[in-house]
């Protein structure tokens, strides 16, 4: 028999023991439902704990330019995921793909950045991304 | 006695074959909430009736085998390491002797979902990767052994959960109501206990002398003192994110007892009390791995202790970093 979820399935779902858990929890400020992929040029780079974070500027769908602010993991991990902080440079030309911010403003939670010069994927949380 | 060793070969190769003519097979696929597979999830089936628990881990392709006996209830769990996935458990999944029984789980996400770096697993494998463990003895300080370097402090990969009294149960539901937003390390406070528990894979640094071991930590905070020294604790502690501890030998095991937490912190997400005492039996086994058996006893939030079992490894070519929590930009924080 093949089991499928229900909801009384997932009301038996409880929570186990944990006792790390990242700087924040990502559901409190990211939707997960709420995908979005976005080109555009770095404006500026902020190497900051708890979180890198990565601002670009792109065009809404009225052709208006917008900047995006994209929030990665803290640079301790990022650097020892082979990552500097001159990688990413004010100019570069660079997509992200990554979930919208709950709160509706221009901020996302980034999966992955690829260079849009080389194709190059330069890292992100799924399997098939690539270590600069 | 060669009787008696027959006989007993006998009766556990005997009980082997009854068992496993009992038991079902429980098999499925463990996918995150994208429906991508989940590999090396850590999946238990715990019997209801007995407490007899069998482990397996998912293959690449998220795909596990579990076939436990005797045929029963079971409570089917999955914790996954920090933080990308919330962990899993199923209560009451009867599973038939004999029969093949699917159960596929979907995660969800969790703290550090698909965020860019922040992986656990793609940073601890990448830590592993550049590490090369010598094989040699276990160094040691003043006729002990010492615990001093760099440590992958890894979690319990099949934690038990805390018995929690009503209002902590009741705390811990809100929140979860409210997707964790208001968790310390979300206002730049310290991600709590046991420390170190900051930003995994957690790493600390461990600096032993004769008399206290000073544990150095990324996070606010950063550094944990043991006092060696046969100070006993203070009568009366103020409370602290950290508590007090002491340290005595136990033969080659070196038993911390600490004391004096505040209630602010969170043991990963759930509450505690002033009263939490928690007990760390630690062992090097090896030259490569410390061994650390946690018992956290609060009777102020717990029905019984809780226990847990850490494995930690050496990482010879890492240094931990300062970490202060500058840019935090908790505007975003809205829970749901």
């Amino acid at each position: 028999m093949r089991l499928r979820f229900t909801a009384a399935a997932l009301a038996a779902v409880i929570y186990t023991a944990a006792p790390g858990y990242a700087h924040h929890s990502f559901a409190a400020e990211f939707d997960g439902d709420k995908p979005i992929k976005l080109a555009g040029t770095v404006t500026k780079v902020e190497w900051t704990q708890p979180h890198a974070w990565i601002y670009i500027d792109a065009v809404d769908e009225s052709g208006k330019p917008v900047n995006w602010g994209w929030e990665l993991g803290s640079p301790t991990s990022l650097v020892r995921l082979g990552w500097t902080r001159s990688l990413l440079k004010v100019g570069t030309s660079v997509t992200f793909e990554g979930s919208r911010a709950r709160d509706g403003s221009n901020t996302a939670n980034a999966r992955s950045v690829t260079l849009n010069a080389t194709g190059q994927k330069l890292l992100g949380a799924s399997s098939q991304a690539q270590t600069p | 006695m060669r009787q008696f060793a027959t006989v007993a070969a006998l009766l556990i190769v005997g009980t082997a074959l009854f068992a496993q003519g009992a038991g079902g097979t429980l098999t499925g696929i463990v996918t995150g909430p994208t429906g991508t597979p989940v590999a090396d999830a850590p999946i238990q089936a715990k019997n209801r009736q007995s407490g007899a628990v069998v482990r397996a881990a998912t293959s690449a392709d998220g795909r596990y085998r579990l076939a436990p006996t005797p045929a029963g209830a079971y409570d089917i769990s999955i914790t996954m390491p920090c933080c990308a996935y919330q962990p899993f458990v199923q209560q009451n999944v009867a599973i038939g002797a004999g029969q093949t029984r699917q159960l596929d789980v979907r995660l969800a996400e969790g703290a550090s979902f698909n965020t860019a770096g922040d992986d656990p697993g793609e940073l601890a494998a990448a830590l592993r990767k550049r590490q090369k463990v010598p094989s040699r003895p276990v160094p040691r300080l003043a006729g002990k052994p010492d615990f001093s370097g760099v440590w992958l402090a890894n979690e319990d990969r099949y934690p038990e959960q805390p018995a929690l009294l009503p209002w902590a149960a009741k705390a811990l539901q809100e929140r979860l109501g409210n997707n964790l937003k208001d968790a310390p390390h979300t206002q730049c406070l310290p991600q709590g206990i046991p420390t170190p528990a900051s930003i995994g894979p957690f790493m600390a640094k461990l600096v032993q002398t004769p008399a206290l071991l000073v544990v150095l930590f990324e996070d606010t905070g950063g550094f944990r003192q043991v006092f060696m020294d046969g100070r006993p604790h203070p009568s009366d502690p103020d409370p602290s994110w950290i508590g007090h501890s002491i340290g005595k030998w136990d033969g080659d095991m070196l038993v911390v007892d600490t004391i004096g937490y505040n209630e602010q912190s969170w043991i990963g997400i759930y509450p505690h009390s002033e009263m939490l005492h928690i007990t760390e039996r630690i062992r090097r086994p090896d030259f490569g791995h410390l061994d650390i058996r946690m018992t956290l006893d609060d009777p102020g939030a717990f029905s019984t202790p809780w226990h847990q079992t850490l494995n930690w490894e050496l990482l010879p070519a890492e240094e931990v970093v300062a970490y202060v929590c500058e840019n935090n930009k908790a505007q975003h924080l809205v829970g749901r």
